[in-house]
């Protein structure tokens, strides 16, 4: 069979930097871009995937071999990318779409799903309903939904000026408990700061990375095991740095 | 507990919305975790919280491994969200916080507790991904 295959590197390539970027598990991508190789029927196809980057080789005796790299620096979980990705490959393996029209289809998936308010309004209830499931009262909760609006607000600014992700969890976790305190101490008498702190930081809180981390180091993927427990613990870090210096200036602790 | 469960429900289905999960599938990831945080509260008094973890960790695993495969998309579109009360976050920030503060005994205890839970979590995917490895393996096949 005659194919194109820089167009199927290029593919499988693609799929592992839109899956990878929405943070899949990595045995996931590697998956999917076997799958991508393996309708070239080729003697070596190989994908290898880290949290930073991407391999892939294609070679056989008929053919030039083709190597590509692709190193990827940020992530974010998107869970419609993973989904697109994951039916694109599908209908590509069983012959439903052509190679063209497969990469056309990836190119496609990093349109947004939601807009930008809904989303606002998802991640500000976020921190309000986790609020109430650690057993917070309504106040606590409302208190926590203003967090949240700023939460969507850091982000927004975040993602223009380029911070870096620890700097924007620092300063965020300190505003949301400036804010806090402020509440507790002006507004309202009986006030849990502690669950309130709780829920505000639940979305940034990196429970998915930390159990990501152990699911692929029980499956031998060592060095991406190493590398989300090592993540998680720097978000964590990043927080708790965060809420530290706002209770410090707070005065709180000293 | 009803209004936990229901305050689970919409917590998840936010959660979803924050992690862009499609929209077709956000009802079911709700439906799915907050069963599983049912099955947390009504075990976790009497055998306390790595156990009940553990319990309702295998509960959400197996109903997104069902709910994957009649959607057909990837179980980990209902584990992330789903997951979401259960998982040690909380507790690995408090570990981290009570470090920077000096608290050395509380933080390893947050530490360790931090990594029982998510091992218990990851036993617990582990056990249901067996089974249908299994499952796949003695399936007759179609074609």
């Amino acid at each position: 069979m005659i194919m194109d295959y820089k167009k199927l590197v290029d593919t499988a390539i693609l799929a592992g930097e839109i899956m990878l970027k929405s943070n899949a598990e990595t045995y996931r991508v590697e998956d999917v871009m076997n799958r991508i190789l393996g309708i070239s029927c080729l003697e070596t196809s190989e994908a290898m995937v880290l949290t930073t980057g991407l391999f892939v080789t294609l070679d056989d005796p008929s053919i030039t071999p083709i190597t590509e790299v692709k190193r990827i620096r940020n992530r974010d979980t998107n869970l419609n990318n993973i989904d697109k990705v994951n039916s694109v490959t599908r209908k590509l393996t069983h012959g439903y779409l052509t190679l063209d029209e497969a990469f056309n289809e990836l190119k496609k998936t990093e349109e947004a799903q939601y807009k930008p308010f809904i989303k606002g309004l998802g991640t500000s209830f976020f921190a309000l309903f986790f609020t109430l499931l650690f057993g917070g009262g309504i106040f606590e909760a409302l208190v926590a939904w203003i967090n949240g609006g700023i939460l969507v607000t850091t982000s927004k600014l975040e993602r223009r000026i380029n911070l870096g992700f620890f700097i924007h969890n620092v300063l965020y976790s300190l505003i949301a408990v400036l804010v806090i305190l402020i509440f507790s101490r002006f507004v309202f008498s009986d006030f849990n700061v502690n669950v309130t702190i709780t829920g505000t930081i639940m979305p940034l809180v990196p429970g998915t990375a930390i159990t990501n981390a152990f699911r692929d180091t029980l499956r031998g993927d060592y060095l991406t095991g190493g590398a989300r427990i090592l993540e998680s613990i720097v978000i964590a870090l990043s927080i708790a740095v965060g809420v530290a210096l706002g209770l410090v200036i707070g005065g709180v602790i000293r | 507990m009803i209004a936990q469960v229901i305050s689970a429900f919409a917590a998840i289905v936010a959660s979803s919305i924050f992690l862009e999960s499609p929209k077709r599938l956000i009802l079911i990831t709700g439906s799915i975790g907050a069963i599983g945080w049912g099955v947390y509260l009504l075990l976790v008094n009497s055998f306390g919280p790595f156990v009940s973890t553990f319990f309702a960790g295998l509960v959400i695993s197996l109903l997104s491994h069902i709910f994957s495969r009649v959607c057909k998309t990837p179980s980990t579109m209902f584990f992330i969200p789903g997951f979401y009360p259960l998982v040690p976050g909380y507790r690995l920030y408090m570990g981290v916080y009570n470090f920077i503060l000096g608290d050395r005994l509380l933080a390893s205890v947050y530490f360790t507790d931090t990594f029982k839970i998510s091992g218990m979590i990851a036993m617990a995917i582990f056990t249901i991904d067996t089974i249908f490895n299994i499952y796949n393996y003695c399936k007759p096949k179609d074609h």
